[in-house]
């Protein structure tokens, strides 16, 4: 009964609650998850400090070459679409169930392992963004960030025509390697 | 006379006529908090009916700095910690002193309520101009969260020292657990993962400072209810099983906030348990104190208090429900990053939490009448609630039938169809945003009376100890 119970050993009960909970739902599956090789999205965007700082791995090198972008752009839009909330509307998230068909390759463990920021996202108010490299070109993805409403009449972005022209490139760098 | 020690508050008592004593309680701590708290709340549900705004005007007063997608977590977490934490620690600092005596360690618990707001509005400014973190309703960087902690680690101190050598009632408990809880979860948030760690330990975090804000407000409502029907607390047993199973199951469903997600399949199933779980302390809440008001159902509608706490425990069974759509994978399918995903926020902050600390501060105000703001406050958060929830089933449909139909997929052109089954529902959305935001804003700015007296002896709380409901209903 809790009236043999002081408030001093209630709280030391919440605080194993608490512990337990933690160990079996964040540290039991990320270790079982980290069993996984990081994919080369996540040696991409779980290496992008170093990749500013000029240091890089044979294989993100590669890849970001192939596409032609700069790592430290790629850096630079990836801190401006947490900075500025992209995640609020956008998910980087696509399920392995009917309604992500279309919508680019299942995100794995492995393809956010190595990431210091989730951006998974929680809500779509537009649609999911895993893949757009894949969807738009350059152009296109900057057409959509300055005035989406041009390239769709129906759109609910907001024009993104307060960033700099440097914002823009880099956050176009930073989507073009979702693929 | 204010009351600042135990010595004092009797020796104010003894001076009072014998049975019916006057003792005036040290409410700075209280009052700062919904002083404080109260601009908060109705700043963020004005930003918040902007936001609704902008899904119909998307261009609307779009300006570097707040933006859509820089004002939607500024937004939130003015309600989340600058309103339904810092009236947390207030509700505690008003009501432990009522049921224990005089608060211990005042100043510290002005620092704790200034503490959450400085810390709140540093988090406001950096998610506005400078950087955001990841995760819903934790966007705040580290240096605001400190804060936070700091003020919920002193609050748990202030509760606890009050409450030493005394005896311990359940709102107590609610009090130090959910401050302790919400700490450590924040904290959790914020620790340096990678990876899937970090993206399970931002929905763990989410689903702890929920269980912070619940736990609070169920607190309250086992403070404010029986006083204001006059009756007995019904149970002293289902006091503890909803304790207990309240801390037990809230923070598990962090897992239920991502089904499907990149997590191992197994963690969906525990999500789905535990969203499904989280009827049994609703239960056990929900029965417990609708017992009390036993006779008393006429009352409600005529009672601010009782109406509000009523509306309080709505929203809990609804969060419930609303859980249980996220986590159990067929459902889940449908609802998962529809507009659904909102009503969890909506019912723990502006149904639980919001509705649970309004009903305090009317108390505190001795206001009885029930306004028309007030009703409308009310009822414009269900009918939002119930939008939202319309609204997220019918975009789960629409991105079903594309796939299914071979029609269209969820992106590029495919996506108008979301936008246009959606237009009629961002009316309404923001339509219903008015009367929430001009409720808020009539409590806050009517409920000024602060009655710090209470006319009797602090040991006739009709709260009971949980000896004494043993012996009335649980023997």
């Amino acid at each position: 009964m809790p009236s043999t119970i002081g408030l001093g050993r209630m709280l030391f009960g919440i605080i194993v609650l608490f512990v337990v909970m933690v160990m079996t739902v964040v540290v039991f599956p990320a270790v079982e998850s980290g069993q996984a090789d990081p994919s080369l999205r996540a040696i991409t965007y779980g290496n992008l400090d170093a990749f500013a700082a000029g240091a890089s791995s044979p294989q993100a090198a590669d890849a970001l070459a192939e596409l032609g972008v700069a790592a430290v752009d790629v850096h630079d839009g990836w801190v401006l679409y947490r900075n500025e909330g992209c995640v609020q509307c956008h998910t980087q998230q696509v399920r392995a169930i009917v309604t992500d068909v279309g919508l680019g390759p299942v995100v794995g463990a492995a393809d956010i392992a190595l990431t210091p920021f989730d951006l998974t996202g929680h809500q779509r108010l537009g649609p999911d963004l895993s893949s757009v490299g894949t969807r738009l070109g350059s152009d296109e993805l900057e057409t959509v960030i300055t005035d989406a409403s041009q390239r769709h009449g129906w759109t609910t972005m907001p024009a993104y025509d307060y960033l700099t022209a440097d914002e823009i490139s880099d956050l176009v760098s930073y989507l073009s390697t979702l693929r | 006379m204010t009351v600042e020690t135990g010595e004092s508050m009797e020796s104010g008592m003894a001076d009072e006529q014998p049975g019916e004593p006057t003792v005036v309680f040290n409410d700075g701590p209280a009052k700062l908090a919904f002083r404080v708290g109260g601009l908060f709340l109705v700043a963020g549900l004005a930003a918040l009916l902007l936001q609704a705004l902008r899904l119909s005007a998307p261009d609307l007063l779009n300006v570097a700095g707040v933006s859509f997608g820089r004002l939607q977590p500024a937004a939130w977490g003015s309600l989340t910690f600058g309103w339904a934490v810092v009236a947390a620690l207030g509700a505690a600092y008003y009501v432990v002193p009522r049921l224990v005596g005089p608060l211990r360690l005042a100043p510290l618990a002005h620092v704790s309520v200034l503490a959450v707001a400085v810390g709140t509005l540093i988090g406001i400014v950096a998610v506005l101009l400078l950087e955001s973190a990841p995760g819903a309703q934790l966007e705040f960087p580290i240096y605001a969260d400190a804060l936070i902690i700091a003020g919920l680690v002193l609050g748990t101190g202030v509760v606890v020292e009050t409450t030493r050598n005394r005896r311990a009632f359940i709102s107590i408990w609610f009090y130090a657990a959910s401050f302790v809880f919400g700490a450590l979860g924040l904290l959790l948030a914020n620790l340096p993962f990678d990876g899937l760690a970090h993206a399970l330990s931002l929905r763990v975090g989410q689903a702890s400072v929920w269980t912070l804000i619940i736990g609070g407000a169920v607190g309250t409502l086992y403070f404010l209810i029986p006083r204001a029907a006059g009756n007995a607390l019904y149970s002293a047993k289902l006091s503890a099983i909803s304790f207990w199973t309240l801390f037990g199951v809230f923070g598990w469903i962090g897992p239920a906030l991502m089904t499907y997600g990149p997590a191992p399949a197994w963690l969906d199933t525990i999500g789905a348990l535990f969203a499904i779980a989280t009827l049994v302390p609703v239960a056990a809440v929900l029965g417990n104190l609708g017992l009390t008001l036993q006779g008393r159902w006429p009352d409600i509608t005529g009672s601010s208090v009782l109406t509000l706490s009523v509306a309080s425990l709505a929203s809990l069974a609804l969060l419930s429900i609303h859980l249980m759509g996220l986590g159990v994978r067929s459902s889940s399918a449908v609802v998962q990053f529809t507009p659904w995903v909102e009503a969890g926020p909506m019912l723990v902050v502006a149904g639980v939490a919001t509705f649970a600390f309004l009903a305090l501060r009317v108390e505190a105000a001795g206001d009885r009448a029930v306004s028309w703001p007030l009703r409308g406050l009310i009822g414009a958060v269900f009918g939002l609630v119930l939008v939202i929830w319309i609204n997220g089933l019918a975009t789960g449909l629409t991105w079903l039938s594309g796939p299914n139909s071979q029609d269209f997929t969820n992106a590029g052109p495919g996506f108008s169809n979301t936008i246009v089954q959606q237009v009629g529902f961002d009316v309404v959305r923001w339509v219903l945003w008015i009367p929430i935001v001009a409720g808020a804003a009539f409590a806050y700015l009517t409920w000024t009376r602060w009655n710090d007296e209470l006319i009797e002896p602090v040991e006739l709380s009709p709260e009971p100890s949980i000896e004494v409901a043993t012996e009335a209903n649980d023997a």
